[in-house]
């Protein structure tokens, strides 16, 4: 009998697609499912940081859900698909993990950054944005625009989705999608625009002064 | 050279994404190298991404980041699926008569709205404390029946009242309906629940999304149900609840959910003071 084959060792040093490796995992090849597993946390923990505000619970939620599409993984018909699906999985629990803290406090920006460590390790990465301000201008920012239009945003800006992506999250059409992720950007940048008046304010007030 | 008429930044995203057909996307990037507007648009957005990028979260990933067999532990020591729990008892036993009622209800109630010729009773202190005021539209008797939107024949089966609004924990909360009456975009129904807290709403993921707006102060549940057709918007004070059901049109075999996200948005934008 032959040892088995998987679609990553038959890949040939080409990286196996989303696709492939969805196609191998349905037909029962575990190594896919673990290479798609690795493969999609990263982004889906960094993006459901953003959403449920705690790092620990976001790796909580990531890690269900990566488990949950590892077993609903048969359901899926459109292999290629297979990021949009994992992420409208998340968001659902996501979504539960927050009812469930429902009544709790609300946390500051400021208590936030303490709760995230890496924020400030960023900050010595890349001087340029603090020196600006500009990464408490973008929270404040994000923090103000809806719901729908801060999850378009760090969908195409943090996880990489493009329109059609997006519309298979939302079942709306490709055009639907980017119209609305086109609206998103709009309203990312008056809000900023705003921002950058009133800090400008001050110092115009003086040279007039 | 004058460029041609400017894409819209819709299909400038496309461009982006290269998702256009072969022909537009050279187009595209033709008319965006010889279009200050459309170049600089582009450029805006890309800095928009960066500094998103920049400023979001950056969770250490562990160890599963880059290590499959990480996960094929975690994949063993996963327990059979998931029993039953209150929730997706919950979700087979209330949600999908609820919304297969609403949906009767706009059927059978705007048939009887314009069967009788009479007028449907419309707008509340409760609709205005939400803002939902500007958006009613009261059926007469003249109003041509195909504006109403009503369900595919077949698509819901009646259910009985009163039903389950929801958990609250692990409780069960009943709620009947009070008064519901008929509007062109959708069916306005008033719940009375037995306890003044919000009805944790929930759904098969397959079947809906859920996201929580914050609309005059207040949240406001919304629920896209794919299943349905329609657009859902929950509110609750003071143990009622409002249910405000959207059905939407289906047109090029998407969702038309983006009309209904329109309403929405405007709501949420409208900011009205809450008295």
């Amino acid at each position: 009998m032959e040892p088995h084959s998987s679609v990553i060792d038959r890949a040939d040093n080409m990286t196996p697609s989303d696709a492939d490796l969805v196609d191998a995992a349905q037909a029962g090849d575990a190594d896919a499912i673990e290479c798609l597993l690795a493969r999609h946390y990263p982004w889906l923990v960094n993006l459901l940081a953003h959403q449920v505000r705690d790092a620990e619970l976001a790796k909580d939620v990531a890690q269900d859900a990566m488990l949950a599409a590892a077993h609903q993984l048969g359901s899926l018909r459109d292999s290629a698909a297979f990021k949009p699906w994992l992420y409208r999985i998340a968001a659902n629990q996501a979504y539960s993990a927050r009812r469930r803290q429902y009544r709790r406090p609300v946390v500051s920006l400021d208590e936030l950054v303490s709760h995230f460590p890496w924020r400030r390790e960023l900050a010595i990465a890349d001087p340029q944005i603090d020196r600006y301000g500009d990464r408490e201008a973008v929270h404040d920012i994000l923090d103000r625009l809806s719901e729908s239009d801060r999850e378009l945003l760090l969908l195409r800006f943090v996880a990489g989705f493009t329109g059609t992506d997006v519309a298979r999250i939302f079942s709306i059409s490709p055009e639907a999608a980017r119209q609305r992720t086109a609206r998103a950007i709009r309203r990312y940048q008056q809000r900023h625009a705003v921002g950058q008046a009133v800090l400008r304010a001050p110092s115009e007030r003086e040279s007039l002064a | 050279m004058t460029p041609a008429a400017c894409p819209s930044q819709a299909e400038l995203l496309a461009y982006e994404d290269e998702e256009l057909p072969p022909l537009r996307q050279a187009e595209v990037q033709t008319h965006v190298r010889q279009c200050c507007d459309c170049s600089t648009w582009l450029n805006e957005s890309r800095t928009v991404g960066y500094r998103i990028r920049r400023s979001v979260a950056r969770v250490d990933a562990d160890d599963a980041s880059n290590n499959p067999a990480a996960w094929r532990a975690r994949l063993a020591a996963r327990r059979p699926m998931r029993q039953p729990g209150p929730e997706s008892v919950w979700l087979r036993v209330a949600v999908v008569p609820a919304l297969a009622l609403c949906l009767v209800l706009v059927v059978t109630l705007g048939m009887t709205a314009m069967g009788s010729g009479s007028v449907v009773e419309g707008g509340s202190t409760f609709a205005r404390w939400l803002g939902f005021e500007p958006f009613i539209q009261r059926v007469t008797p003249d109003q041509n029946p195909d504006q109403i939107p009503v369900a595919p024949d077949g698509a819901v089966q009646p259910s009985a009242l009163p039903f389950d609004l929801g958990l609250i924990g692990e409780e069960v909360v009943a709620a009947s309906v009070q008064r519901h009456y008929v509007a062109p975009n959708g069916l306005w129904i008033y719940f009375s629940a037995e306890r003044d807290a919000p009805p944790a709403f929930v759904s098969s993921g397959d079947l809906s999304r859920r996201s929580i707006e914050i609309l005059n102060g207040r949240e406001v549940l919304l629920e896209y149900s794919l299943l349905a057709n329609a657009v859902t918007l929950m509110s609750w004070t003071d143990g009622d609840v409002l249910m405000v059901v959207l059905v939407m049109e289906q047109p090029d075999g998407y969702l038309n959910t983006a009309g209904a996200l329109e309403i929405v948005a405007a709501l949420i934008d409208e900011g009205v003071e809450v008295p």
